[in-house]
């Protein structure tokens, strides 16, 4: 019951907007790969509908709810089909029979008075039945538990690793960028793919800029196409205004997940106007869909100032 | 946060070999291609629903068109659930944040005045429907939530003994009565399942 209430307490989150958005992609990726996953989440949201109806939400819970749960035409129909479910069932309802207390002569001690119960009642091919599948029960439980322990090492252990392939990655960059400063061109205006530090020994960085803003269409708007003999990629971001001393990028996958990220960079100036400059290996990019993210970074605080969404494509 | 317009999109139309072609690559058998497809639609409509999406069926519709003509470019999915929530993602990012609130509170608001026109008859249709359920589905709901608040969790665990079930099993079945029970007055009402 508690990894129950534990799971509805983070969906009700989740169907109020609470979580953050890593734990908001957690429990997306899963509705969306397990349909049982997806059936729960629809039960947590029945229970919440049923608390508002009820008035069983807090102060805070009942604002959250009406100013961001109620906010499609859909919901609200659910809302109001719950208000009369409610009133249906009430006028049907009947109250549950009240469990009969054993007779005063049958109880003796806790356990005698269980025993003597049980032994009226129920079966003992039954009992035994119940206590076989309970240890069962509790026998997979545990294997699960230890299944689950030994994820959580291996993902330890890969983020480990991913963090240590990341830092040889950057120094990587660090160098390439150091061989090929001299040797950098720059086309003017955007989008644009080039190719430069060309000859034996000279790594090559394909440059491209990308827009900010995302433009619905259905073409995508930023194709970076990628030279087999890329070693780098840098990537020119325009920013509509510079107002950050320093700009963080991450770049994740369509689906969510983070594939890089750096610490933050100051706007330069660029071919059409002002920008962020990133490079990253270009083995780091394969054949999809990336989202990359600038958040503006002043003192302590930090805000994401636009989105770049651009498709990598390798021949 | 800086605003961005929300910028107006055509939308292209699935054709027939597109959908097809979406339906192929969900399951080889049609019908459970079909339910897989709805499952998904209805997955995308939570996803957009919960990320304050002005228009949820649409934004559904627009990442479906999306796939379906990414299969047809040739591409290869691997795996179709992850890439439907992965193209998901990007059609909600096109949406400005401030206008998708802008906008829900603003349709909200609408359908609010619509709801009242169908409150009177929506009581009757659903004692139509309760009265149309088999008497053991019909008892399990009024069990089910029959108690107050105090004595409620209680109440359900008992409920969940006498049927032989988890606790869990019991809020799906219900959830899934209710469902039902909600296409139900829909279709009473004349109106679509909203769900």
């Amino acid at each position: 019951m508690d990894r129950d209430f534990a799971i509805d307490s983070r969906l009700r989150q989740y169907l109020l907007g609470e979580l953050p958005e890593r734990d908001r992609t957690d429990i997306e990726t899963q509705y969306f790969a397990d349909d049982d996953r997806f059936e729960q989440v629809l039960v947590a949201e029945d229970d919440l509908i049923d608390a508002y109806v009820a008035d069983e939400l807090d102060a805070a819970e009942r604002e959250r709810f009406e100013q961001t749960f109620l906010t499609s035409a859909a919901r609200n129909e659910r809302l109001a089909f719950a208000r009369t479910l409610h009133a249906a069932l009430a006028r049907e309802g009947q109250p549950l029979p009240a469990i009969e207390e054993a007779p005063r002569w049958r109880r003796r001690s806790l356990l005698g008075r269980q025993r003597t119960l049980v032994s009226v009642t129920v079966p003992r091919w039954a009992l035994a039945a119940a206590a076989a599948v309970l240890v069962l029960g509790v026998a997979s439980l545990l294997v699960e538990r230890g299944r689950l322990h030994d994820a959580i090492d291996r993902l330890q252990a890969d983020a480990g690793t991913l963090a240590q392939r990341n830092q040889q990655l950057q120094q990587d960059v660090d160098n390439e960028r150091r061989r090929a400063e001299s040797a950098r061109t720059q086309p003017p205006g955007a989008p644009v793919t080039g190719e430069t530090g060309r000859g034996s020994g000279t790594p090559v960085i394909a440059t491209f800029v990308l827009a900010p803003g995302l433009v619905r269409s259905s073409i995508p708007t930023n194709v970076v196409r990628i030279p087999p003999t890329a070693a780098l990629v840098r990537l020119e971001l325009d920013l509509e205004s510079d107002s950050h001393p320093g700009y963080r990028p991450v770049l994740s996958t369509a689906e969510g997940q983070e594939v890089w990220r750096q610490q933050p960079l100051p706007a330069r100036r660029t071919s059409s106007g002002r920008g962020v400059i990133l490079e990253l290996p270009a083995t780091l990019l394969m054949n999809r869909d990336y989202v990359l993210t600038l958040s503006g970074v002043t003192g302590n605080r930090s805000e994401e100032v636009e989105t770049y969404v651009f498709r990598a494509s390798r021949p | 946060m800086r605003e961005r317009a929300f910028q107006s999109y055509r939308r292209s139309a699935l054709t027939q070999s597109a959908f097809d072609r979406l339906l192929a690559a969900l399951d080889a058998d049609r019908e459970q291609a079909g339910e897989k497809y709805e499952r998904i639609r209805q997955k995308l409509v939570k996803f957009f629903e919960c990320r304050d999406a002005p228009s949820p069926d649409d934004e559904a519709d627009e990442t479906f068109s999306r796939v379906a003509r990414r299969l047809e470019e040739g591409e290869h999915i691997e795996h179709l659930p992850a890439y439907f929530y992965g193209v998901a993602r990007l059609v909600l990012l096109e949406c400005d944040r401030q206008q998708r609130r802008e906008m829900t509170a603003r349709a909200a608001a609408a359908e609010d005045q619509l709801d009242r026109t169908v409150e009177d008859s929506r009581l009757p249709c659903l004692e139509r429907c309760l009265a149309a359920l088999p008497a053991a589905s019909r008892e399990l709901l009024v069990s089910y939530y029959a108690a107050d608040q105090a004595g409620r969790i209680r109440q359900r665990q008992e409920l969940a003994h006498r049927h032989g079930i988890p606790m869990n099993a019991l809020r799906i079945r219900v959830h899934r009565l209710r469902v039902a029970l909600e296409a139900c007055v829909s279709s009473c009402l004349g109106e679509s399942p909203m769900k």
